[in-house]
């Protein structure tokens, strides 16, 4: 009897796994998907990642969790990422640190070792000083190294810059845009550079001024700033988020995953919060993220090597 | 001066969605403020896609309750077990605990509860009447301030060990070994990590603190656990009576002033707070009063002054958009989210939300402290639950903790480590609040010092010709001094 008992129940299994196995040639994504965000809960990166999820679930079917992994500047959320399985399931949030990181030897994975699904945004730099500089040509101001910076080390922006003009200014190191906004408006350093959104505040009020913007064309959200570029200096540098998956991911399952997450990202929901948060909109296909962030990978690489 | 809180009080009345919603968060911030290993930013981190939905008013009546309510949580299981919930807490742990000890821990958290409300009221009147001045003020907190008002952090370690100021120093040292694991703040070149990705940010903190206080605690309790049923005996859960409120009043309103202006320092938040308000309290004690076995000013002082520190967070974030903890980076989030952009210009163009932002305020810390007395006699409750079944409790609940803050397996090997460590501590005789201390300010005076460098070209002229760090110097000096001073009578006591 008992025999009976456990044949049965191996008959059981087998047909349940047989049955399980069946369903797997079903479309993709039949469970739920994660998206790990490799900086912290209320960040830029993380407000964008849940805005996205939201949209993302409909066109997907399926419920989308955020897990936040933060450390080493996002090295510790993409290494775990890089390690997951790639079936299309784990996924993370890309920003610019996953180029600079492992220049820097300061990351064991890069962008290589993922395939990138879509970006989101590019928010390029943008030349804050306080209200008293006001008037402070920006060019002259580029090209006079009495005038002090505060900005992340390495500060990324202010080297594309000095790539251009060949002044090197004092750079005072601070963390993020919480740090280098106060020390611009407490004028403790003359300049930072910054994203609008970060400063967005203190811009309305007039209390920071920005000078010029670090991007191809001007932004919808200064449109009376000037960019770099029409002055005469060539410098273009940005902040970006995008969406990534392991190395390896199939490519019908990328395909999917794109198609859905481009839908998302072209609602106009979404695109009420990127506006709200003043967050750049510039959306990026598969392939050309990669080649983005190899054009990247090139010019950092150029720019840490002298 | 107040008929803006007074609108914003209308405003908040007319909608009872939003009472409901914040006593769901004052009592959602309790738990899991008390909880060890969750924290504030986790839970306000999960509920603000929920929030995204919700008309604004509502949304900062969930965010800023479970703000304010966890901030006391950390303060019950403090003075409970001597396992502080938040770090904010840890000072509490001094007095609290030791009073409870004594079986009154009813009286204990009474003082928690009524320090607590009344300090956040204080902050929140503060923040409608002198916020703008505030703000500007601490703008001129450049470097050389930062690492002044670490460097006083820093000497209250000198004040908490009195009783054995080596060993005090010991610990503190030890902490700054810690602090200094990770990527170099100025140059971002890996330091102590021995190839480690999860170095790289440093020894996670929350992880590190249940460690130190909530593993060795559950050892000791271990070693007696079948011989002793419950972790303390005969406790009452009396409160306090009228006069001693009345003696501890002017500690509360003097903590809580010192708490809400820290607090709005961006970079130094409730941790700080309520050390420097401990220690003030400790220098100022009576001869009668004797701080570390149970004095009431020595719970009430950190307590309001943790408490004020919420208040005066929200000074830099509203008037300056300049996020000072973590807790207002989320907030910031949801301002932003909500379509409001915080600035000079929010006080003017949005006063209605900042108006009820302020009454919700207030409203919470009310709350919070009716329901806190309301909970006494359950949070006591607590301690007479067999050890056998509360110690596993805690362990289990440390562990999962310190996985959720990060979903990382290293940092329970992190807490596993420092609660063997706190436990040779404990065992040594050696009080584990200086690696606290040292851990939360060792980084910001570093990175302060070498900043203040860079900006004077190496010149150490800052040390002297900047007035706020001048004072902030002297008064670590000063603490230092008479630690010593009253560390050789208190021997001197003893010997006779």
């Amino acid at each position: 009897m008992r025999k009976l008992l456990v044949l049965f129940i191996c008959i059981a299994l087998v047909s349940v796994s047989v049955f399980a196995s069946g369903t797997k040639e079903a479309a993709f994504p039949e469970r739920n998907i994660q998206i790990i965000v490799p900086y912290a809960a209320g960040g830029g990166t993380d407000a964008v990642a849940r805005a996205i999820a939201q949209f993302a679930e409909p066109h997907l079917g399926q419920p989308i969790t955020i897990i936040n992994k933060t450390g080493g500047g996002g090295a510790v959320g993409w290494a775990e990422a890089a390690k997951a399985r790639p079936d299309g399931y784990t996924l993370t949030m890309f920003a610019p640190n996953i180029v600079n990181l492992s220049i820097m030897n300061l990351s064991p994975v890069g962008y290589k070792e993922f395939e990138p699904i879509l970006m989101f945004n590019n928010d390029p730099g943008t030349i804050v000083v306080a209200k008293k500089n006001a008037n402070l040509n920006v060019v002259e101001m580029l090209n006079d190294n009495k005038y002090k910076s505060g900005g992340e080390n390495p500060n990324f922006y202010l080297l594309t810059i000095q790539a251009q003009t060949g002044v090197i200014h004092q750079d005072i190191p601070y963390g993020g845009a919480a740090e280098r906004v106060p020390a611009v408006l407490g004028g403790h350093v003359d300049f930072a550079i910054v994203n609008v959104g970060e400063a967005k505040g203190q811009i309305d009020a007039g209390e920071l001024v920005p000078l010029a913007v670090m991007s191809e064309k001007r932004l919808d959200a200064v449109p009376n700033v000037p960019t770099l570029k029409e002055l005469g200096i060539d410098a273009q540098m940005g902040s970006w988020r995008g969406l990534a998956a392991p190395k390896g991911t199939p490519k019908e399952v990328i395909a999917i995953l794109e198609d859905a997450f481009t839908k998302a990202a072209n609602e106009q929901g979404f695109k009420d919060f990127m506006k709200k948060a003043a967050f750049n909109i510039d959306f990026k296909s598969s392939a050309d993220f990669w080649t983005f962030m190899e054009e990247q990978d090139v010019a950092t690489t150029k720019m840490l090597s002298k | 001066m107040f008929s803006n809180l007074m609108q914003g009080l209308m405003s908040v009345f007319s909608n009872p969605m939003v009472f409901l919603l914040m006593i769901f968060g004052v009592v959602s911030g309790i738990t899991i403020g008390a909880l060890p290993g969750l924290t504030s930013t986790m839970a306000m981190a999960v509920l603000l896609p929920v929030t995204f939905g919700m008309e604004a008013k509502m949304s900062f009546a969930l965010l800023l309750s479970v703000y304010c309510g966890a901030i006391y949580g950390g303060s019950i299981t403090a003075i409970l077990i001597n396992t502080p919930g938040t770090p904010s807490a840890a000072a509490t742990t001094f007095d609290g605990y030791a009073l409870a000890k004594r079986g009154q821990a009813g009286k204990a958290l009474a003082t928690s509860t009524l320090s607590s409300s009344i300090g956040g009221i204080i902050s929140v009147l503060l923040l409608t009447t002198i916020a703008p001045i505030l703000a500007k003020f601490t703008l001129r907190f450049a470097a050389p301030e930062f690492f002044a008002l670490a460097v006083f952090g820093l000497s209250i370690i000198a004040s908490i060990s009195n009783k054995n100021i080596v060993k005090g120093l010991m610990a503190g040292f030890f902490g700054l070994i810690i602090a200094s694991i990770g990527l170099d703040p100025i140059s971002a070149i890996p330091r102590f990590t021995f190839g480690r990705t999860e170095l790289l940010s440093g020894v996670a903190f929350i992880p590190l603190m249940v460690g130190l206080f909530a593993l060795p605690q559950c050892f000791v309790e271990m070693e007696s656990m079948f011989k002793e049923k419950t972790i303390l005996k005969g406790v009452h859960s009396k409160l306090i009576n009228f006069k001693e409120f009345l003696s501890i009043l002017p500690t509360i309103i003097k903590s809580a002033l010192m708490g809400a202006f820290i607090g709005a320092v961006p970079g130094a938040g409730g941790d700080i707070a309520a050390f420097t308000a401990y220690n003030e309290a400790k220098r100022n004690a009576k001869k009668n009063e004797n701080f570390g076995t149970g004095e009431l000013k020595g719970i009430a002082a950190p307590e309001a002054a943790n408490n004020a520190s919420t208040g005066g967070a929200m000074i830099p974030l509203l008037s300056l958009a300049v996020p000072g903890d973590s807790n207002t980076a989320v907030l910031l989030g949801g301002l932003i989210i909500m379509g409001l952009q915080p600035g000079p210009l929010l006080f003017t163009q949005q006063s209605d939300i900042v108006n009820s932002i302020f009454a919700i305020m207030l409203l919470a810390n009310v709350f919070m402290g009716i329901i806190g007395l309301a909970g006494i006699r359950f949070f006591v409750k607590a301690l007479s639950v067999p050890k056998q079944i509360i110690v596993p409790v805690v362990l289990t609940l440390s562990v999962v903790g310190s996985y959720s803050m990060n979903n990382s397996i290293f940092d329970v090997f992190v807490t596993i480590v420092f609660g063997i460590i706190g436990y040779v501590m404990l065992k040594a005789d050696v009080i584990v609040s200086p690696i606290v201390l040292a851990v939360i300010l060792g980084p910001m005076a570093e990175t302060n010092y070498r900043r203040a460098l860079i900006m004077f070209d190496g010149n150490y002229s800052f040390l002297y010709n900047r007035p706020i760090t001048v004072v902030f110097l002297s008064l670590a000096i000063f603490t230092i001094v008479s630690s010593l001073f009253k560390q050789k009578l208190f021997k001197r006591g003893v010997s006779r």
